[in-house]
């Protein structure tokens, strides 16, 4: 205790008292050190906001994105921020409240000074963020809330990144068709996601005459599902797809098993979430999912090393992929010569303008989503990035749960 | 005692305060995002007003408020979607919630307690999936855009929209002080009380719990009306969990069964989120911390913490307790 380079330790005081070392000059050595450690900007930061939900029911999600934003964040000031500007993040967590979600945004446009908004994985906070982006022109990246007509209306400032659930859907319908399965049944919780999801695969089932032989909603808190699971399994469907949360997911899986079905499995793309995975066990090996990241491409690879290194391993999933691209998009656009010549004139609105109408220009955006080759379709008129085609890839679960590789689509056919 | 008599009774005085301290903020105010917040405190309040009536005066506990929240903006949405202008599209998404409340009222208010929290919880919960499934009406979960406000052709700007709420969280607060003031608030507070003894002296339970619930619904209306003007949509989460836990928030911090505190609430409800961001990802617990500590050591709210402090300060010397006297033995 008496190292005298040890700040924490007190000399003894002649009389018994102990006495603090004057911890200033270090402290103030410090202190130079960390701002010299800084690298000179020449400019001042240009500010992007992060809004969505690290807590509550789609943490997972949220979490996810962000990590994979602040990885592309990383990425671009190391390379010298954008033209001399830092890049600097300013992260709301909007606790899957639409209407504190909407407050964030707006502080984000007006506050923050910030020059786009990315976020939105559940659809509510998503919705609750366009008219924002709207108000104020301020770009607004909407990540995975998949409700199809968040896109339609017109707002000119809002860009979805992510798939949209009838495209999900028409992917899965495409693969039962595929693969052979006549008999289909439905199962989902009444969410927004569940409900919408279902409705999208009902549709694209019928367009290609695939008989859907049973269909199930059921609350996202019911514990006990096995009146749903047995009318499912008494309708003797040949595949069951499945369009849940994380946590009410893995109930439905463990039903399924409990109950003893057997029949092959399509979970929706909340089973990428290790929380789904991880709850149901061994009851999730052998469920397909739907995914946007093809795992075999080099540049997917070395992003989720990165993310390893960084955050801890995560299995290759659409969620830190949507806030890595999406960031790739807006860094991307503010490097165009419009927008850093409104902000070098300090005109924040002029810059929003300029920065929308460059994404759209890079509307061909190849990002780390889709398979090899394949890219964003962003236009004046598209304000829905994923295109239909050369899109999904699906992985299956193995492994009690905790690992995802490519599907064997050779023994995932109908049950004789 | 006349000082705080009046600090807690007066029908005009704090209203009026509240009315000059609210058309003072814009001018206070550095951005948009602030009147915002100033402007949704408004709503809150209006919204936590109706529910302190319904539960914290007459003791009937809804828990479909936010159902009743979702409804007026629903109506209002549709109906200028219609083609309806904002000064008939008002009042009748009021005539809806009132007719709404009155269907489901009367068999509702049948039911006490926790029957009765369960089952207006219930008719939340039904409006909400009805406003997410019927895609085709009430535009699913992406919801509604409602157009930016127009009175007699002029454009309303935010600062209107404003000065606007700020005028009706006022008259709100003066209609429940003159209820709470008169006849009616002793009937209510009677049927908070024991309703078979206020039915023995000669109150009809049923038609003063029926008009309570009325008018609590149709406020809760009139504050989905604002927000859905304030956010320019209505979607389902105006009628989900989210709403109902600000409004028992609010009701918490703020304090039940008192005059202001929905208003004292709101700000507190408003406003906490945003200063809490500073902790990051502490935010959430330092929130959950605080309304412990509000439970915990005000179990009355602000309100009532407010009311106990101005009771000691300005409470006279002759009222102050006399100093006990040691008795020798």
């Amino acid at each position: 205790m008496n190292n005298p380079i040890d700040l924490r330790s007190r000399a003894a005081h002649p009389h018994g008292e102990t006495r603090r070392r004057p911890a200033w000059p270090f402290a103030a050595l410090v202190l130079a050190g960390a701002v010299l450690a800084q690298p000179a900007w020449a400019k001042d930061a240009i500010k992007v906001c992060f809004v969505d939900d690290r807590s509550g029911a789609a943490a997972d999600t949220g979490i996810q994105s962000y990590n994979g934003f602040q990885l592309a964040l990383a990425e671009v000031n190391a390379a010298g921020g954008i033209a001399g500007h830092p890049v600097e993040a300013v992260a709301y967590d909007g606790k899957t409240d639409p209407q504190l979600t909407a407050t964030f945004a707006s502080r984000c446009a007006e506050d923050d000074g910030a020059l786009a908004i990315v976020g939105g994985n559940p659809a509510a906070p998503a919705a609750a963020m366009i008219p924002i982006a709207t108000e104020y022109e301020i770009p607004y990246l909407m990540l995975s809330a998949g409700t199809d007509n968040l896109t339609d209306a017109p707002a000119p400032f809002h860009f979805r990144v992510g798939p949209r659930n009838s495209q999900d859907a028409n992917a899965i319908a495409g693969l039962v068709s595929t693969q052979g399965f006549k008999r289909v049944a439905i199962i989902n919780n009444s969410l927004p996601f569940g409900t919408d999801s279902a409705h999208a695969a009902l549709a694209a089932l019928k367009a290609k005459n695939i008989e859907v032989v049973a269909q199930q909603t059921y609350d996202i808190n019911a514990t006990d599902l096995a009146p749903q699971v047995s009318t499912l399994r008494n309708a003797k469907p040949d595949v069951v797809l499945v369009f849940p949360y994380a946590a009410d997911g893995a109930r439905v899986l463990r039903t399924l098993q409990q109950l003893g079905m057997q029949t092959p499995r399509i979970v929706a793309r909340s089973a990428l979430l290790s929380t789904l995975r991880d709850l149901a066990g061994a009851a999730s090996d052998g469920v397909l999912i739907p995914n946007t990241v093809d795992i075999h491409r080099d540049d997917v690879k070395r992003l989720f090393e990165a993310y390893k290194a960084r955050f801890g391993a995560e299995q290759p999933t659409m969620y830190p992929v949507l806030g890595y691209d999406a960031a790739k998009l807006v860094f991307k656009a503010l490097a165009e010569p419009k927008v850093l010549a409104a902000l070098d004139d300090g005109e924040l609105a002029a810059a929003r303008v300029a920065l929308r109408d460059a994404i759209v220009a890079n509307g061909h955006y190849a990002g780390l989503q889709g398979r090899t080759g394949a890219t964003y379709q962003f236009s004046e008129s598209q304000r829905h990035g994923p295109p239909d085609d050369n899109w999904f890839v699906f992985v299956q679960v193995t492994g009690n749960g905790k690992q995802l590789v490519d599907a064997d689509l050779a023994a995932f056919t109908p049950t004789p | 005692m006349n000082r705080i008599h009046a600090l807690g009774t007066g029908i005009w005085q704090i209203p009026l305060l509240i009315l000059l301290a609210g058309l003072v903020v814009p001018h206070l105010l550095s951005s948009g995002f602030h009147l915002r917040l100033a402007s949704i405190v408004c709503i809150y309040t209006i919204l936590c007003v109706g529910f302190n009536l319904l539960y914290g005066y007459a003791g009937q506990i809804s828990m479909g408020q936010q159902g009743f929240f979702a409804l007026g903006a629903y109506a209002y949405a549709l109906l200028t979607q219609a083609g309806w202008p904002f000064y008939a599209a008002l009042p009748a998404s009021l005539l809806v919630c009132a007719g709404v409340t009155l269907v489901i009222g009367v068999p509702l208010l049948r039911l006490r307690s926790h029957y009765l929290a369960m089952a207006s919880l219930c008719f939340g919960l039904i409006f909400a999936g009805v406003a997410s499934r019927w895609i085709d009406v009430t535009g699913g979960t992406a919801g509604m855009m409602v157009p930016s406000l127009k009175v007699a052709g002029h454009l309303v700007s935010r600062t209107e929209l404003y000065y606007g709420l700020v005028v009706i969280a006022v008259a709100v607060l003066l209609l429940q002080n003159f209820i709470v003031g008169t006849h009616l608030g002793r009937v209510l507070y009677s049927l908070r009380g024991d309703e078979t003894a206020a039915e023995s002296l000669g109150v009809n339970v049923t038609a003063y719990k029926l008009r309570v619930f009325v008018l609590s619904s149709v406020l809760a209306g009139l504050a989905g009306v604002g927000f859905a003007l304030v956010s320019r949509q209505v979607n389902p989460s105006f009628g989900e969990f989210p709403i109902l836990v600000t409004i028992l928030t609010v009701s918490v911090v703020g304090g039940l069964g008192t005059r202001y505190g929905a208003l004292l609430g709101a700000i507190v409800v408003v406003l906490a989120p945003q200063g809490l961001t500073a902790f990051g990802d502490l935010e959430t617990l330092l929130y959950g911390v605080c309304l412990l500590l509000f439970l915990l050591f005000m179990p009355h709210g602000l309100s009532g913490f407010l009311r106990a402090l101005c009771l000691r300060l300005f409470r006279p010397a002759a009222a102050k307790p006399a100093p006990r006297l040691k008795v020798s033995p």
